[in-house]
């Protein structure tokens, strides 16, 4: 208020005439995050990097569409009676946002039988593409600092939390994005070539001399939010890194180091605790690929885990985990979101910028 | 609107408002870097309507300050205020109205010249910018065929990089322009279009300028004012007009006491200053009259010698005093 009296007449005109266009032919307002976020847009309009990752992920997702439409069709002419491949619509959904997680996934997959070990194979194939959607955010931050246009944003009035906070958006929009892209991509066309979305009876388990055959769409809404939730926090991880370090090939570095190491430790615990995953309280639960690793399991409800005893190593089915685990993952992602997300936010807020 | 508000706004576009306005206030800053003292309690203070030359030889803290002052960096002790403001939240708000090309423009080099004014465009909230605003402002640096150049910017000369980010810089209309060596790398032509671009802000826009380099002669051509900058310690502040009588003629003097030499000259009005062992006498028309003086109070003369002192000699002379000012002040030997 006092510094608004303190200003001379002169100078009320001089900022009156700038922002109505007086001094020159385009017409001004005061900045907000909603400007600083239309640069992000338009930035990644014109980022080729993004339209490459972007039809990489429709393509894959046209061509596993196609194959399964041509299997599809072969096993009806001869008449097989089995749906072939194994899986449906609802799980190639599913696993393709699967992060790279080398340690306890093989681990597990190396576990099971016949057909769940395949599924378990096949579904790695996947992996790599949501791990694409990160790398774009680490290199679109990199971008603002190879060419020093950090500073572009900081003399246009914005604060470095808005910058870090809009980046942050942008970061997500282009994850949920490549997310909605093979969600569609896969939707659209495997109704149009009318692949069942979800089948029943596909997997006949035989556990403890008991016989089930879960419903594989039966864990699809959980395990896929489950499994966006971790990609969410993923692509917060990535672009904190991003911020912490100055270079895209770092940040993208540490970000895959950040992975494994989650993945090595949680290994190294299952071991440890004679892979004993029967408690509710383990904490290598609190780790995602952990958790992924047992949701790719398409057990419902059931859980398995192999119990050592007199006989060696045996698989036990345990019941009623899922909500538990759904929760650890929520909160292990929540934990991933506002720990990096704020370390990132104060990293860039004291750092000196090129 | 005020009519004589008005008059004086269109008579002297030049100056918005009173010259004397101070929009940057620098006091103490310092700044450290890892075992580095970049810049050591640093205080001065930018005038509106002025067009300043850091002057500064390589490292002398230059950028450093430059730096601090745009945002980029922060300062480890002191504070600086900005258009009035000196609260972090003002200063944030404030650099809207600073713009800044630090050692080489800030460009997206994926993107053609009008695209990243574009950006800045929208970052600084200009409506309907490819309405002429942005051909505008290419065209005022010279670059008329770059709003329909579909090249990348990184395919562009040095010179051409150097101009778009000007034109970058001119978006918004900023009210101070802080540019850290704007003619590196430009051939001779490019200088002259770059200076002439500069002093066109600052004459028609009001545009209040601080420009780094180490090209002395360079600076001369344009600068109001100057600031002289060493080992992170500005050394002198000074304007044109004191600068011009400091440099030309020089009458450099030895004798038996050089402080009482000093105290009769000040206190007779010369221009005088300690330049290691010797005294400089500037602006002297008749050296006869020094010699005089100095024998009526029975100094004795040991030396003398009449130089040319150009501007890199003075910011030489400057530079080196001051060293040897901090030697002494750590106990070695004048």
């Amino acid at each position: 208020m006092e510094q608004e009296e303190k200003k001379t007449a002169l100078e009320k005109h001089a900022e009156k005439a700038a922002f109505s266009g007086e001094l020159s032919r385009g017409k001004m307002h005061p900045t907000t995050m909603w400007d600083l976020m239309k640069m992000y847009l338009y930035r990644l309009y014109h980022t080729k990097m993004v339209y490459i990752v972007y039809g990489i992920v429709a393509l894959i997702a046209v061509i596993l569409v196609l194959i399964m439409a041509e299997t599809n069709a072969q096993s009806t002419k001869q008449n097989s009676g089995v749906y072939t491949p194994v899986f449906s619509l609802s799980q190639v959904a599913l696993w393709c946002y699967s992060v790279p997680a080398l340690s306890i996934t093989s681990l597990y997959g190396s576990f099971m039988t016949s057909t769940q070990g395949a599924v378990m194979s096949g579904a790695s194939t996947y992996v790599p593409l949501g791990f694409v959607g990160l790398m774009v955010i680490c290199f679109f931050v990199g971008k603002d600092w190879r060419n020093r246009t950090f500073r572009n944003q900081i003399l246009a009035g914005h604060g470095r939390f808005q910058i870090y906070l809009t980046a942050q958006l942008c970061g997500l929009l282009v994850a949920l994005g490549l997310v909605l892209t093979w969600e569609a991509t896969i939707w659209a066309l495997g109704s149009a070539f009318r692949i069942p979305a979800f089948l029943t009876g596909q997997f006949n388990v035989t556990i403890d001399g008991v016989n089930y055959m879960p419903d594989p769409a039966g864990v699809f809404c959980m395990s896929f939010f489950m499994e966006l939730l971790i990609y969410i926090s993923l692509a917060v991880l990535a672009c904190a890194w991003a911020f912490i370090i100055p270079n895209s090939w770092g940040a993208f570095g540490l970000l895959y180091a950040t992975i494994e190491a989650a993945s090595l430790f949680a290994a190294v615990l299952y071991v440890l605790g004679e892979f004993n995953g029967n408690s509710y309280f383990q904490v290598q639960e609190w780790l995602m690929s952990y958790q992924l690793g047992q949701y790719n399991a398409f057990m419902s409800d059931y859980y398995v885990n192999y119990v050592k005893g007199s006989y060696g190593w045996t698989p036990t089915l345990f019941e009623g985990r899922q909500l538990y685990l759904g929760l650890k993952t929520a909160a292990s992602s929540l934990i991933i979101i506002g720990g990096m997300g704020y370390l990132g936010a104060f990293s860039f807020g004291k750092r000196d910028l090129k | 609107m005020d009519e004589a508000i008005q008059n004086e706004f269109i008579i002297s576009p030049g100056i918005r408002s009173n010259p004397a306005e101070v929009i940057v206030e620098a006091k103490h800053l310092s700044k450290r870097y890892k075992g580095c003292l970049a810049l050591n309690d640093v205080s001065f203070d930018i005038h509106r309507g002025d067009l300043i030359g850091l002057v500064g030889k390589n490292g002398a803290g230059k950028t450093t300050l430059i730096r601090v002052l745009t945002g980029v960096a922060h300062p480890t002790s002191g504070t600086f205020s900005l258009f009035g403001a000196s609260d972090p939240k003002g200063v944030t708000k404030n650099l809207a109205k600073v713009a800044a090309m630090v050692e080489q423009p800030a460009l997206y080099n994926n993107m053609t010249a009008t695209e990243n004014l574009m950006t800045r465009c929208i970052l600084m909230g200009v409506e309907n910018p490819m309405d002429g605003y942005i051909r505008d402002k290419l065209e005022f640096v010279g670059l008329d065929d770059a709003y329909h150049d579909k090249r990348k910017v990184k395919d562009y000369s040095l010179g051409m990089r150097q101009r778009v980010g000007i034109a970058m810089s001119m978006v918004g209309e900023p009210q101070l322009m802080v540019l850290d060596e704007p003619t590196n790398g430009l051939d001779p032509e490019g200088i002259r279009q770059i200076r002439e671009l500069l002093l066109r802000l600052n004459k028609e826009k009001g545009v209040t300028m601080m420009i780094s380099s180490h090209i002395l002669s360079e600076l001369s051509k344009f600068a109001s004012s100057y600031v002289f900058i060493d080992r992170g310690v500005i050394v002198q502040q000074i304007t044109a007009n004191e600068l011009e009588a400091k440099v030309g003629k020089v009458l450099i003097i030895q004798t038996s006491d050089n402080s009482a030499a000093y105290q009769l000259l000040k206190t007779k009005n010369y221009d005088v200053e300690f330049i290691k062992d010797s005294l400089n006498v500037h602006d002297v028309i008749n050296s006869a009259d020094v010699l005089n003086l100095l024998s009526e109070a029975k100094i004795h003369l040991i030396g003398m010698k009449e130089e040319e002192n150009s501007l890199e000699d003075y910011f030489m002379n400057l530079v080196t005093s001051a060293a040897d000012r901090v030697f002494d002040a750590k106990g070695g030997n004048i």
